[in-house]
């Protein structure tokens, strides 16, 4: 699959074309520092200083440069679509390999976050669980009331584009008869995933 | 017996208190309505009449005297006890234990809610998701899991029990695992009944 920019990302990247390999390489590595540390507008000052363009345009650059990785990353491209793309947006082959190597070494890190950013809801992470037996109360004081309490862990999202989740504690009571049938009920959400039908639309997806 | 002087000091006052049979058994039945968490038999205010302070003290005397009773868990017999000692009539004993022991059981259901409890977990949901696509990222991805706890817990705020969703989703390896961690637990009440 190749990818199709648009025009005036095109034209924020078309800054690069006419720049030697170690002018990419320190566009990636400023790329690279966006990606961990947000924009760093004096560096693009001095960059636009050394390379005599508007600073803006350097920072255009920049912005062009992450927006073209997180793209690729959406998509997925393998090394030789990322190439052809690269490529044919019109970078030598000289600066392709040099990207090539800014993309693949990213990959993973940028696909991991993109796949995190999906994510909107709690995620189990752990369950810790005691079984105990109430044996008086103010308002009751001769019983035996068996209970299981239980300690969810839960991870949840964090605003934004943060990669570290909290966890959060929810802490739960319930009694034998409900545990059963709870835990039933999960039971069966596990063999319905396994069933035939479910099977089927997951090969269907991933094809 | 655990049945305090003061209380029985009050009950005194409903064994001397000029009030009929009939209206202390419609009285009576109310109390353990109430106790029992059911809505009231009778009207409280065709029983007041002429009367509503006496009806309203030996009311009150009557849901003390039951919620106590059954806070002691004591059984018919000894209840008997108490109310003979301070000459609580027969007609009047056997109405108040016969109600009594046919309440019991509701009664206690009542007074252990009370207190301070953890969500009780009474239902479980669940779907199961596969995801096509998302905005961000082209990966079909599942199954995944969509897991809704049903929980009951008592309202402070509108004093009554409500149900609460927990929510959370997981992957097929995160549901065995919770699923495990269950049947361990569910396992272990069974080695108990079983012992």
């Amino acid at each position: 699959m190749l990818l199709s920019l648009r025009n005036d990302h095109k034209e924020h990247l078309s800054l690069l074309f006419s720049h030697s390999p170690q002018v990419i390489v320190d566009f990636c590595k400023l790329a690279i520092d966006f990606l961990q540390n947000g924009p760093n507008f004096k560096l693009y000052g001095s960059a636009s200083q050394k390379l005599e363009v508007q600073p803006e345009d350097v920072q255009n650059c920049v912005y062009g440069l992450v927006n073209l990785l997180l793209e690729s990353c959406k998509h997925k491209l393998n090394d030789v679509d990322f190439r052809d793309s690269i490529l044919t947006i019109g970078f030598s082959q000289e600066q392709q390999a040099i990207l090539s190597k800014f993309y693949l070494s990213k990959r993973k890190d940028v696909t991991d976050i993109l796949s995190k950013l999906s994510v909107d809801e709690p995620h189990y992470h752990d369950l810790n669980w005691r079984f105990e037996v109430q044996v008086a109360s103010r308002s009751l004081l001769q019983q035996v009331t068996p209970l299981i309490t239980m300690d969810l862990v839960l991870t949840e999202p964090t605003d934004g584009i943060e990669t570290k989740s909290g966890t959060k504690h929810v802490l739960l009571q319930t009694d034998p008869c409900n545990l059963v049938h709870m835990t039933e009920t999960l039971e069966n959400a596990l063999i319905e995933s396994r069933s035939r039908h479910s099977r089927r639309i997951q090969r269907a997806f991933n094809n | 017996m655990n049945i305090s002087e003061e209380l029985k000091t009050r009950l005194k006052f409903i064994s001397n208190c000029n009030i009929t049979e009939d209206v202390y058994k419609k009285l009576l039945e109310n109390t353990f309505a109430t106790l029992a968490g059911k809505s009231e038999t009778h009207s409280m205010s065709t029983l007041y009449n002429s009367k509503p302070d006496l009806l309203k003290q030996a009311h009150a005397i009557l849901l003390q005297a039951g919620a106590e009773f059954a806070r002691n868990n004591m059984n018919g017999d000894e209840v008997k006890a108490v109310l003979t000692e301070i000459n609580f009539n027969q007609n009047r004993t056997k109405l108040f234990v016969d109600l009594y022991e046919t309440n019991k059981d509701d009664v206690q259901v009542q007074l252990g809610n009370i207190g301070m409890h953890p969500p009780h977990i009474v239902d479980a949901d669940w779907k199961i998701d596969y995801i096509v696509k998302a905005s961000n990222l082209d990966q079909s991805e599942g199954p995944i899991f969509r897991i809704s706890l049903v929980s009951s817990k008592y309202d402070e705020c509108d004093n009554e029990r409500k149900l609460e969703r927990i929510n959370f989703s997981c992957n097929s390896q995160e549901l065995q695992d919770l699923v495990y961690k269950l049947k361990d637990a569910v396992r272990h009440c069974q080695r108990l009944t079983t012992e």
